[in-house]
């Protein structure tokens, strides 16, 4: 965790953002495009076998976990990331984020305890390069879900 | 009014006015006929929003000539903000050859030039506003502009926005959001802003460490006895294209869910129509209006799109208003309680030859220009050819910049010129000022840089800024064109994966070597950040480098010769 920097928000602030966010339909994820830019299952595989002892196939697609990030980042040094689930406290147990191409692609995990009243996390992260960045909720009994979305790290120019 | 008898009758040849039944000596009554059918359109519905965009700084009338392509990836081809030309034409019901065809498309642009004359001009607006504001009722009017107004000219560098700023408190101005304005560095900006009269608005400007907005994110408006809600969106990307040092402390970005919060919070409020005042561009609107719920009506700017009808995506009506001050949009709203009923859009053509000039503006144009006008108006040469600039992938202007960059660094194997979008148009025939020299290139941050890159380096950069201009989703699109090259030639695939769009690259005529290191010149952009510099050459604005050229060339000829070679779609030349 040394190399990033935090940014916890209090409970209020994420109470608000999460039902703000709660409103985007889910046509905002289906208008995405089929493939995500960037993605490298292999490179992502293993780092998930590493860290948490899974493949990519043992991840569940789900609409309970939602993932905020910008599309184009403003800097791929400092990258503001929210995850965040409706389901109730206690059927969450982590989360779980990655992103393919990073030299470790495991970014952080989060294990929530008894004092966490919902399941929301806000940090910034490293991208190193146009890549996916994925949510992985893991949940009390067992299951790990999945929210992806693309974040494109480029040099810029022209206005 | 500074306009010919000659002038006068081809604009009425023109628009079919003239005829053997309206002889030429009624040229004035019909003049001012054909200005009423343009410019007094009866007022519709209650409410009525007057709109301004992407001026850049072109304070007097000058040419500006649409792109001849906008290239779109499949999902996107032929949708609004990719049409040009006859497709433009088809798609709003359009006739080639008459006044609202010369504005809005490149075709034939040379001729309509000679018949129609200037576009746009700072005291030209001013009238067209105060003549909007006086037919509709100034009551039930909002002036608004949409960004892109202080910066990117002659006047607008050496004024350091102030000449646009004063402009837009004499012409009556609501609210703004803004783009380029932020290359002024962040403490002029906030100067500007309190020297202005309008309101700033934007919901998505941050501060970079707690997210607070920094600006007031919306105006809530009583007009005609409805609340109409305002919110601001700057450009999103400020921070991606231009030095970081012009935005220190602040965070942009699309934000769709807090513009969700904003929306709900106004309606909130008993707002009964909400606007969006937008610098996203007309794709990425497009994209919003689809995953927000409640906006009535987006004011769309930073595309330099057109909409002579108003578009509609779902529930949500999006309009633009063009570029170079080229028109007044009017949007006339039927405003209910709680829903906005109905709409008009008039994209006003800004003609020179069919309006009187505003005498207050013309005084403080004058006054502004007068300590800058030795140096803007010297003639640096004649352009034998058209000098245009927008285009998805290469304009004449940027094959200028080429040449004289390899006049001035002859070891610079591939000279990068971005893919603004602003600028203006030289006629052939017309003197080349250094005015117009800085209308394309008027930037703060000018400097040419020299820098060694590895051709592989080089390949995965022209994908990464291909990516930016033709991923499908909009989300994924930075805006602007793609850069321009020279000394480099290349085959585009549209619609390759991300990766594989860039093709058959050769340098100086040879084959490219991903190994070897390409000797490159940049401006404008953080390009010459990914190699190496080369310190022995300082780094010297563009301006100048092309300002040399001109004057040592006096007389510029240039076909334009793309060296791109577009794969899966036409591409069409101007002319």
């Amino acid at each position: 965790m040394d190399r990033r920097k935090f940014l916890k928000k209090s409970v209020g602030a994420a109470l608000s953002a999460s039902l703000a966010s709660s409103l985007v339909p889910a046509l905002a994820q289906a208008a995405a495009p089929a493939a995500l830019e960037g993605e490298d299952l292999a490179k992502l595989g293993k780092a998930l076998k590493d860290a948490l002892g899974k493949e990519f196939k043992d991840l569940l697609p789900s609409t309970d976990v939602k993932l905020v990030l910008p599309t184009i980042a403003e800097s791929g040094a400092n990258v503001p990331v929210e995850i965040e689930s409706a389901l109730a406290m206690s059927q969450v147990k982590a989360v779980h984020c990655f992103s393919d191409k990073n030299p470790n692609p495991h970014l952080f995990s989060v294990f929530f305890g008894p004092a966490s009243t919902t399941p929301y996390y806000a940090t910034r992260v490293r991208i190193a390069e146009t890549a996916p960045v994925r949510a992985i909720l893991e949940t009390a009994d067992g299951k790990f879900l999945l929210a992806s979305q693309s974040v494109r790290v480029t040099v810029g120019g022209c206005g | 009014m500074s306009v010919t008898r000659r002038d006068l009758l081809s604009v009425l040849a023109a628009t079919g006015v003239l005829s053997a039944a309206n002889p030429a000596g009624a040229f004035a009554q019909l003049l001012k006929s054909e200005a009423e059918g343009l410019y007094d359109r009866k007022p519709f519905g209650n409410v009525s929003l007057l709109v301004t965009a992407d001026l850049h700084a072109q304070l007097r009338p000058h040419y500006y000539m649409e792109p001849p392509n906008l290239l779109a990836p499949k999902a996107l081809y032929q949708q609004p903000g990719y049409l040009t030309g006859e497709s433009f034409l088809r798609y709003f019901g359009l006739k080639r050859g008459g006044l609202e065809a010369y504005f809005t498309t490149y075709l034939d642009f040379v001729s309509l030039a000679q018949k129609f004359g200037m576009m746009g001009g700072a005291s030209y607006l001013t009238a067209l506003l105060k003549r909007q504001r006086q037919l509709l009722g100034a009551d039930r009017t909002l002036t608004l502009d949409a960004g892109d107004t202080w910066t990117t000219s002659g006047i607008g560098l050496l004024t350091g926005g102030k000449a646009s700023v004063d402009w837009m408190n004499l012409s009556g101005y609501h609210h703004m959001v803004a783009h380029w304005e932020f290359i002024l560095g962040r403490e002029l900006f906030d100067q500007r802003l309190k020297e202005l009269k309008a309101q700033f608005i934007s919901f998505n400007i941050v501060d970079d460490q707690f997210g607070d907005p920094v600006y007031q994110p919306y105006a809530i408006h009583q007009k005609s006895g409805y609340s109409i809600g305002v919110i601001g969106s700057t450009f999103p990307y400020v921070k991606v294209a231009h030095p970081a040092r012009f935005s220190e402390g602040l965070s942009f970005g699309v934000r769709d869910n807090e513009l969700q919060k904003y929306v709900d919070e106004i309606r909130g409020k008993g707002v009964d129509a909400v606007v969006l005042l937008s610098h996203n561009g007309l794709p990425l609107d497009s994209a919003l209006a689809r995953r927000i719920k409640g906006i009535d009506l987006i004011i769309s700017a930073h595309t330099h799109d057109m909409t002579p009808r108003p578009l509609r995506v779902g529930s949500t009506w999006i309009v633009c208003a063009g570029s170079g001050g080229k028109f007044v949009g009017r949007v006339d709203l039927e405003v209910a309680k709680g829903s906005l009923r109905d709409l008009r859009y008039h994209l006003m053509p800004v003609a020179p030859s069919l309006l009187e000039p505003d005498a207050e503006a013309e005084k403080l144009l004058k006054e502004a220009y007068a300590p800058h006008q030795q140096k803007l108006s010297q003639v640096l040469g004649t352009s034998e050819s058209l000098i245009y600039k927008r285009d998805t992938v290469y304009s004449t202007f940027d094959e200028l910049v080429g040449r004289a960059v390899q006049q001035a660094y002859p070891e610079v194997e591939i000279a990068f010129s971005p893919g603004f979008r602003w600028g203006t148009t030289i006629v052939p025939g017309q003197d080349i000022t250094m005015e117009q020299l800085l209308s394309y290139t008027a930037i703060t941050y000018p400097e040419v840089y020299i820098f060694k890159l590895k051709g592989e380096r080089l390949k995965s950069l022209l994908e990464d800024i291909a990516a930016n201009v033709f991923q499908p989703d909009p989300f994924y699109q930075q805006g602007g064109d793609m850069s321009r090259l020279y000394g480099l030639s290349y085959s585009l695939y549209i619609n390759g994966k991300p990766g594989e769009r860039i093709r058959n690259i050769s340098v100086g005529g040879r084959p490219f070597n991903p190994g070897r290191d390409y000797v490159l010149a940049s401006y404008g952009g953080n390009l010459q950040n990914t190699g190496t510099i080369l310190e022995k050459y300082p780094p010297r604005p563009v301006y100048d480098i092309v300002a040399e050229y001109i004057r040592s060339q006096k007389s510029i000829k240039l076909e334009p010769k793309p060296p791109v070679r577009v794969l899966d779609a036409a591409y069409r030349l101007p002319g």
